[in-house]
């Protein structure tokens, strides 16, 4: 049964899009044809300055639900994992990994195993994994899903900075509509009945955004009205 | 830290076997079952006479060679089981079968079609180890977490560090398994074929002991070769699997 029909989502270089929508909807399906790991009828295209990029050079960062770290290999080891194969020489990954875990401010902690970390600074770490590689495309699956309010605040904002820092196109999956008017430059919902994009939102927030912000709450209650009442507009 | 109480009831299980030792030669009379003294002289009149290292270094040196031939093969077959649904299917009757063949009768084949050489001996033993291997190695295989491989396929991780960096670490404590009882295993088979059909080892020294009724001998051969045994375990495999888990020492202190 197809989970996902006729979408089409386009991401400018540089942009950070969070996408919205209930539980079943097709997140996590439209993350992982993104990624490769499933399949679909359609196209996947990539460009670089108007250029069309193969999938074969376009490298992808992406953070989980879960942090999926390994157990046996320390925090700097985790992160060091992923620069395998990149082409970089050893000084040059080091001084990378140092510079995304300072960023998340784990450096501290780099020789740490992920289980000697709380929930919330493995997902950090997870985030700085992400960005270490600077992908093309960065694609989060609900990465503060199951974590609370304050942890969820705090890790959104060592997300901006990481994003700010880096300048990387970045598309995320979240049911937290504050959180993706935090974050997003652009929401987009995914309709769980057609399948489909159903609705845009660009966010006009200036930045940096700040989560006590009226402004912020302000377009949280416009945005929440506009889903109620149905209105739709193309993607 | 162990307790005193701790250390007094990990003596008790020796000290009756010893007790159980003495009543049982007294009862059985030395000469069919000697006591601890006995033994002890006999013990030390071998180390002195120096021969027995010798047929220790030849017997370990078959250990330590079907050892490395079960592990690494069996190691192989098993990842490759264990990921591979149709080999499975394929191969999982053959394994059976290979579980279920006494070590005397695959002992027995291979001198009979191989000749009593060094060659039929070591593949003798291996072949009795490598089933026992495949099933370990296979169902941790079958186990290995399958949101890993998808974070390295996202992060486009290359296949020799997802071996070596994702497959592997999962795999040890099966492979530890597997080690451990590969190694109490191997050495029994490998007295087993030196008993039967080479001229030399430990197991060919108690072959001449028992046709000569020197159950003192064969006692002291016996009780040298478990305590390498015992110290391999201790010093070697202990060390090794401390280091390749040293991840899950639960006492380290958590942020």
């Amino acid at each position: 049964m197809p989970v996902l029909r006729n979408l089409s989502l386009k991401a400018e270089a540089g942009e950070f899009v969070c996408i919205l929508g209930a539980s079943g909807s097709g997140k996590t399906t439209f993350l992982n044809v993104i990624s490769g790991l499933e399949s679909c009828e359609g196209q996947i295209s990539f460009h670089e300055e108007g250029k069309h990029l193969p999938r074969s050079e376009v490298r992808l960062g992406r953070v989980f639900q879960e942090p999926r770290l390994l157990p046996w290999a320390t925090i700097y080891e985790n992160i060091e994992l992923v620069m395998a194969g990149k082409n970089l020489d050893k000084d040059r990954i080091a001084a990378r990994v140092r510079e995304y875990l300072e960023l998340v401010e784990l450096w501290e902690v780099n020789n740490y195993y992920p289980d000697q970390l709380s929930g919330g600074m493995q997902q950090r770490v997870a985030l700085a994994r992400a960005f270490v590689t600077e992908p093309g495309l960065l694609i989060m699956d609900e990465p503060f899903n199951s974590l609370d309010d304050a942890l969820v605040k705090k890790l959104s904002t060592d997300l901006s900075r990481l994003w700010e820092h880096s300048g990387k196109t970045v598309i995320l999956v979240t049911h937290n509509i504050l959180e993706a008017l935090f974050l997003g430059d652009r929401l987009v919902v995914l309709d769980k009945n057609t399948g489909t994009f159903s609705k845009q939102w660009v966010n006009v927030l200036p930045r940096p955004r700040d989560y006590r912000c009226p402004e912020l709450h302000q377009h949280y209650l416009q945005f929440v009205a506009e889903i109620d009442s149905g209105r739709e507009s193309s993607v | 830290m162990k307790s005193e109480l701790d250390i007094k009831w990990s003596i008790l299980p020796p000290a009756v076997i010893l007790l159980c030792w003495v009543g049982l030669s007294a009862w059985l009379t030395p000469q069919v079952f000697p006591g601890p003294i006995e033994i002890g002289r006999t013990l030390l009149e071998v180390i002195l006479d120096g021969e027995v290292f010798f047929h220790l270094y030849v017997t370990l040196r078959r250990i330590a060679l079907s050892f490395v031939i079960a592990m690494s093969v069996g190691a192989t077959i098993g990842l490759l089981m264990g990921r591979f649904v149709s080999l499975d299917r394929l191969m999982n009757p053959s394994l059976v079968i290979g579980l279920n063949i006494p070590a005397l009768i695959t002992s027995v084949v291979l001198y009979i079609a191989l000749g009593l050489n060094e060659l039929a001996a070591i593949l003798a033993v291996a072949l009795n180890k490598i089933p026992l291997v495949i099933v370990m190695i296979r169902e941790g295989a079958k186990n290995l977490d399958p949101k890993l491989f998808e974070m390295a396929k996202t992060f486009e991780v290359p296949r020799r560090k997802v071996l070596g960096g994702i497959i592997l670490p999962q795999l040890t404590p099966y492979f530890m398994a597997a080690a451990r009882s590969g190694l109490s295993l191997i050495w029994k088979i490998v007295l087993v074929i030196e008993f039967l059909g080479r001229g030399d080892g430990i197991g060919f020294q108690i072959h001449l002991f028992f046709q000569e009724y020197e159950i003192a001998y064969i006692l002291s051969y016996t009780i040298l070769l478990v305590t390498v045994m015992l110290l391999i375990e201790y010093l070697v495999i202990n060390t090794l699997e401390k280091r390749a888990t040293a991840w899950r020492t639960p006492y380290r202190h958590r942020t």
